[in-house]
């Protein structure tokens, strides 16, 4: 009963972004998209909590369903994040445009994107507290941003990822 | 007994990757890493049922198997290709002015990455200096059309101009 209430939630979920929230204008925005389905864990998380309690569900049917809720938003994200524009996929577009392109005219027209994006990632690091600002001016990483990047170095070396971005 | 499954079906995917990646082959990051979870998702969904019949707690071994695969794949395609980390990667070494990080990470650099990235994948091709879509690029290119009509994505992707100031929308990694 419970994996199809949770079904049912997630169906509810979607349906109303593709019937009503996809044409909103705020909802172009990541910050909103991020927060519609942050709500969504958030809710299914206290009811989740809350049957565990009165021990309606077990635990596994608690972390059952805990893990299909983040596994729908999360697919449903990076889906989102994607079509919103990659920089690859800016790329492909714009060889897509003419029969073909020569790699110095992609390099000269997507290098202001570059310059726009490495900018623009500064201001959320800062805003996300994984940077800091020191007293004379230079950025250093924060203690959880250090947690981040030692996690991502140890997954790059597993995965013999040699350069980052 | 089924979250141990679930962990040990994960710790075995990220084992056999891992051995995977330095054995070489022409499969990208992603692919390669869904050559061994996805087995490892059937032997772990059958393993369930036939430990714990179909129940709750099939159910979510193989759910939370998939949900660490995902975050997995989420994370080390984000080090693989995410500006923010690169930035962060550059400030572990030492503390460092805007300036300075805007010059060590060259943009010229990032565009050429995922130009060669695109290469390697057999979306472009580049032959005399000149790159062209494949024919996989081009598919590529149309299921990204469809998703982008799906969420009613607003801002063109223009090269050299994309930024949106209206929507306050700014390229992706």
């Amino acid at each position: 009963m419970h994996w199809l209430l949770l079904a049912g939630f997630i169906a509810a979920h979607v349906l109303a972004y593709i019937a009503v929230f996809r044409y909103l204008r705020v909802f172009a925005a990541e910050r909103t998209i991020v927060i519609y389905h942050g709500l969504a864990f958030a809710a299914v998380f206290a009811v989740v909590a809350l049957a565990f309690a009165r021990g309606t569900i077990g635990f596994a049917a608690a972390c059952g369903l805990l893990a299909l809720q983040y596994l729908y938003s999360l697919s449903f994200l990076e889906l989102w994040t994607l079509a919103e524009g990659s920089y690859s996929l800016q790329i492909l577009l714009r060889v897509s445009r003419q029969a073909s392109i020569s790699r110095e005219e992609i390099l000269a027209s997507c290098e202001s994107i570059g310059a726009a994006k490495k900018r623009n990632r500064l201001d959320d690091l800062q805003s996300l507290k994984l940077i800091a600002v020191c007293q004379d001016g230079t950025f250093k990483l924060s203690p959880m941003g250090r947690m981040l990047v030692d996690t991502l170095s140890s997954i790059m070396r597993l995965t013999t990822i040699r350069q980052a971005g | 007994m089924w979250l141990v499954l679930s962990l040990a079906g994960f710790a075995l995917a990220v084992v056999l990757h891992a051995l995977l990646t330095r054995m070489g082959g022409s499969l990208t990051i992603v692919l390669s890493f869904l050559f061994v979870s996805v087995p490892l998702a059937v032997v772990v969904a059958a393993l369930a049922l036939w430990m714990f019949a179909v129940s709750d707690e099939s159910i979510a071994a193989l759910l939370v198997y998939l949900a660490l695969c995902e975050t997995y794949i989420f994370l080390f395609t984000l080090a693989a290709n995410g500006v923010s980390v690169s930035l962060m990667m550059r400030l572990r070494v030492r503390p460092t002015t805007a300036d300075e990080l805007m010059r060590s990470y060259s943009t010229r650099a990032m565009v050429e990455r995922r130009i060669d990235h695109l290469t390697a994948g057999g979306f472009l091709t580049e032959t005399g200096g000149q790159i062209r879509l494949l024919q996989r690029g081009a598919a590529l290119v149309r299921v990204f059309a469809l998703a982008r009509a799906f969420f009613k994505h607003r801002r063109a992707l223009e090269t050299g101009g994309a930024q949106d100031g209206a929507s306050g929308q700014r390229a992706q990694s």
